[in-house]
């Protein structure tokens, strides 16, 4: 059981504080969900839960937080990591080690219980899931949802009381968010307590027992899943959660005349292993569209919009695109892509150096209207870094903006952010198609995809397996894609 | 696709799975004989050569192994058609780049084999097989957690840079701070979640840790080693012999 | 040295590894043979920028040693000799305590702290001169003597003060590098 003794909380770093009297009880065995728009401080809540605050992560702490009775400030850290099961949300650094093997076994290790045991519950957990085909993996050679999926079972064999995941659904395909169900289910099942914190609701509102609303570092509304689900959408937007939109087409698309090609997508990474991971032939599709490309983790996706950047070397293929013909090198000229890891986009040491940092010339009234237009322009001279996820966002799509490259990839521009921050990123990515621009978007977000897509490209085993217009017959392929 | 009774999948072939302990001694031996002794026609070096390519071929990566072939080759041919008729301080340069390069390489492909077919757990259980204090085993474990990462944040790194246009005829100077400030400030931000996660594994647990892998020396461990003794012993001689 | 946390050691991981990775790639670099006595002066410039970064997130004494030491078991392995360990682990310390009698934070400490410190790196040429005899033997035995006679006609034996004192500058230029780059970029982002 978990109680939250009017709870105030501040990060070292800023004065701001981060959540304030919070006072909250989780029964034994509830799985409740906790939402909110982002920095609305449900991630401080899951880290008071399991100890990383205050105990690694420092601020100042007022308030109590208790586990089965105990206060946590009393338990040693080690202790607490056989108590309470934590999931975060971004795979690149949830592990401590390089094989999955390994990983696994980290948290038993650590306790130090015998080696025939540990091996015995890892078999246990990977049959019962059906996840085998995981073990004895190099984790940096994992898609998203497969470390995902990792991350769950290692708190799964360690068998703690409570669980706390973080946002465990953004980056997952749907295979991946399948298997995250069941094992939430099976936690419930065993009686375990699951906190768990998400934007995107639909995959497990139907196991979930209460919903907690967090506003601005403040609990505003605790609600009985009856209640909640009965709440109606104009409020559920409000609130920022994506649950129960309807999925409605926002526009018919209507095409033009024109079609953007590509011929001979194949590309293999390793010339002797003869594993093609994209392997296309002939695609031709509207030009001047905003096409999203979905497909499982390892489909293809993203080799093939590295391909259409022109960043890979010995990529043979060429794209016809208004009339011209475009291979490698001019493809790089055509192409600019925004990455999903903001943080490796940004080289400077100020916003207005960002964006005059492109191979065209940025005269200081366009840098200075393009900052006006993010939202940014108060920062001009601040250091990119130092900005939060979404402001450094804006930042890599106005490097694309300003960039004035024709054909504009973007890599899940819209992955772990809640509904109001998905729909901004919509409209910018909307504003720069208006203006001409050929779109492509890497996504697994439905919503995203029906707010402003026209065309779907769907990948899978680095083949291209459909392609359709979203019209009402093209939603309901994209709804069997997406059905969990 | 059972799995073996007591023991999980490892699909390493009976090289790749040897001692870590026995795979350091490899790479020690071979770069420390290689760099400091020999002549450049001996039996030894070449087998010694022959045999880190072949390592190579252990672990599966056939177009590295490919690529390092023909280097090999092509500085042998620098050695033997182009050094004779060079004179100088041209010779010089020429003998000191492929002389050090042929004395280095086999050391370092030994050394990638080493870490690129042992996993982070089988080094941590070597090291404490060999009793060093923690202090020195976790920050290994960690160093070697974090080479695919800064290797995979590099690559991101140079991606976004290929598409912002920079490279080296406009950017010169900067290019070292466009590449490596991203570089450290990801990789430590990365550090610094992997701190938090670790935590809540337990990795600060005072208790004595096991390992779920096995190191131990087998029959071709031992081979090695005994072969290794040779060379070194080879090697004191001809040091002392020509004194 | 017992009272470094867990924490502290992922840190003294993470740099050590950042600051390896550099070393390695300037030394690859430099490594045409004309730049390789200059290397001692470029390679603590470049290094300076993730060291100064760890200083600055450290004050606990213990963790520069380990990196010095960590360094010398690596390019023990690498075939750079057993002496790589001693130069490692000496001058770990030495950069250690220099800084620590600054508390981590004076700047002076810290700018001479890893200029000492940097000089680790001459284990790799220590050979030449202490046991040169024994060295230009077997070196002549693998390239020749004429090869023999240009690497001893252009290393004679004052060339090795000057490359200490070369690493020295150039670590003092890498720290003040190192500083430039933190109040320009790691402080803003929010590093400390």
């Amino acid at each position: 059981m978990i109680k939250f003794d009017n709870v105030t909380f501040n990060y070292a770093s800023s004065e701001e504080p981060a959540i304030q009297n919070v006072s909250l009880q989780i029964k034994q065995g509830e799985l409740v969900v906790f939402c909110g728009k982002s920095g609305s401080g449900k991630s401080t809540v899951a880290k008071l839960i399991n100890g990383l605050i205050p105990k690694v992560q420092h601020g100042d702490i007022s308030g109590h937080v208790y586990l089965y009775g105990r206060n946590i400030s009393e338990i040693e850290m080690y202790q607490l990591s056989q108590m309470v099961g934590s999931v975060f949300q971004n795979p690149k650094t949830q592990f401590y080690n390089v094989d999955t093997t390994s990983e696994l076994a980290f948290n038993l290790e650590n306790q130090g219980i015998d080696k025939t045991v540990i091996i015995e519950k890892i078999k246990k957990v990977m049959n019962q899931f059906k996840i085998e085909h995981l073990l004895d993996r190099n984790i940096f050679e994992l898609s998203g949802g497969e470390k995902q999926i990792i991350a769950c079972a290692t708190v799964l064999i360690t068998n703690p009381d409570v669980v706390v995941l973080d946002e465990p659904s953004s980056n997952l395909d749907m295979y991946s968010i399948k298997k995250l169900k069941e094992m939430i289910c099976y936690l419930k099942e065993r009686g375990k307590t699951v906190v768990l914190i998400e934007h995107r609701l639909d995959y497990i509102m139907d196991e979930a027992d209460s919903v907690y609303y967090m506003e601005d570092g403040s609990l505003h509304a605790h609600y009985p899943i009856g209640s909640f689900k009965s709440l109606d959408r104009d409020e559920l937007e409000r609130m920022g959660i994506r649950y129960g939109q309807e999925e409605r087409l926002q526009h018919e698309p209507q095409f033009g005349d024109h079609v953007m090609e590509m011929h001979n997508f194949t590309y293999m990474y390793d010339k002797f292993n003869k594993e093609k991971q994209l392997d296309v032939n002939e695609i031709a599709i509207p030009k001047g569209e905003v096409v999203a490309i979905i497909g499982d983790n390892g489909s293809g996706k993203s080799t093939f919009a590295k391909c259409l950047c022109g960043l890979l070397k010995d990529f043979k293929g060429h794209v016809t695109y208004d009339e011209k013909r475009l291979k490698q090198k001019q493809l790089l000229k055509q192409s600019y892509m925004v990455f999903q890891d903001v943080n490796t986009q940004l080289f400077t040491e100020s916003l207005e150096q960002e964006l005059q940092l492109l191979n065209v010339q940025v005269t200081e009234t366009q840098v200075d209207d393009m900052l006006e237009s993010m939202n940014l322009l108060d920062k001009k001279h601040e250091h990119p870094l130092s900005l939060s996820g979404g402001e450094k966002q804006r930042m890599a799509i106005a490097t694309a903006i300003l960039s004035g490259k024709e054909i504009i990839i973007f890599d899940e521009p819209t992955s772990g952010l809640d509904l109001y921050h998905m729909k901004k990123v919509a409209k910018m990515i909307n504003d720069i198609h208006d203006k001409g621009k050929q779109i492509f978007i890497i996504t697994h977000d439905k919503s995203l995809i029906l707010e402003i897509c026209t065309y779907v490209l769907h990948f899978g085993d680095g083949r291209l397996i459909n392609q359709f217009a979203l019209n009402h017959q093209g939603i309901d392929q994209l709804n069997h894609y997406f059905d969990v | 696709m059972k799995t073996v009774v007591g023991s999980l999948r490892d699909h390493r072939n009976i090289v790749a799975k040897l001692d870590p302990r026995t795979k350091i001694a490899l790479t020690i031996t071979i770069s420390t004989i290689l760099i400091s002794s020999g002549s450049s026609q001996s039996i030894l070096r070449v087998c010694l050569t022959l045999f880190s390519l072949a390592l190579l071929l252990s672990i599966h990566k056939i177009s590295l192994f490919i690529k390092c072939a023909v280097t090999f080759l092509v500085l042998i041919g620098i050695q033997y058609w182009v050094i004779p008729y060079a004179e100088g301080m041209i010779k010089f340069i020429l003998l000191a780049f492929v002389g050090i390069f042929m004395n280095m390489f086999p050391g370092f492909i030994v050394g990638y084999y080493t870490l690129f077919s042992t996993k982070v757990s089988e080094f941590i259980a070597a090291m404490e097989k060999m009793k060093l204090p923690r202090n020195i085993i976790i920050p290994i474990s960690v160093i070697f957690r974090f080479f695919p990462t800064i290797a995979e944040e590099y690559r991101n790194i140079n991606y976004a840079m290929k598409m912002r246009g920079i490279n080296f005829s406009n950017h010169f100077f900067k290019m070292i701070e466009y590449r490596m400030i991203p570089l450290i400030i990801s990789v430590v931000q990365i550090g610094n979640d992997l701190s938090f996660t670790a935590m809540t594994r337990g990795i600060d647990s005072p208790f004595k840790r096991t390992n779920v892998c096995v190191v131990k020396f087998k029959l071709l461990d031992i081979l090695l080693i005994i072969i290794m003794v040779i060379l070194w012993i080879i090697y004191f001689k001809e040091k002392l012999f020509n004194d | 040295m017992n009272k470094l946390l867990v924490k502290d050691l992922i840190t003294v991981g993470i740099f050590t590894a950042i600051y390896l990775v550099v070393f390695f790639v300037t030394f690859m670099i430099g490594y045409i043979p004309f730049l390789i006595p200059f290397l001692g002066f470029i390679c603590p410039i470049v290094c300076g920028i993730p060291f100064i970064l760890y200083v600055m997130k450290t004050d606990k004494f213990g963790m520069v040693t380990l990196t010095g030491t960590i360094l010398g078991i690596a390019f023990t392995v690498m075939g750079s000799g057993l002496i790589m360990i001693p130069f490692g682990i000496i001058f770990g310390l030495i950069g250690d305590f220099i800084m620590k009698s600054g508390g981590y934070k004076e700047w002076k400490s810290i700018a001479w702290g890893y200029a000492i410190f940097s000089f680790w790196m001459m284990g790799f040429v220590v050979r030449m001169f202490i046991a040169r005899d024994q060295y230009f033997k077997e070196v002549g035995q693998s390239y020749g003597q004429d090869y023999v006679n240009v690497l001893e006609s252009i290393t004679p034996l004052w060339t090795l003060p000057v490359m200490f004192i070369l690493t020295v500058l150039g670590g003092l230029v890498g720290a003040w590098l190192g500083k430039k780059m933190f109040s320009k970029h790691f402080k803003k982002a929010g590093l400390v």
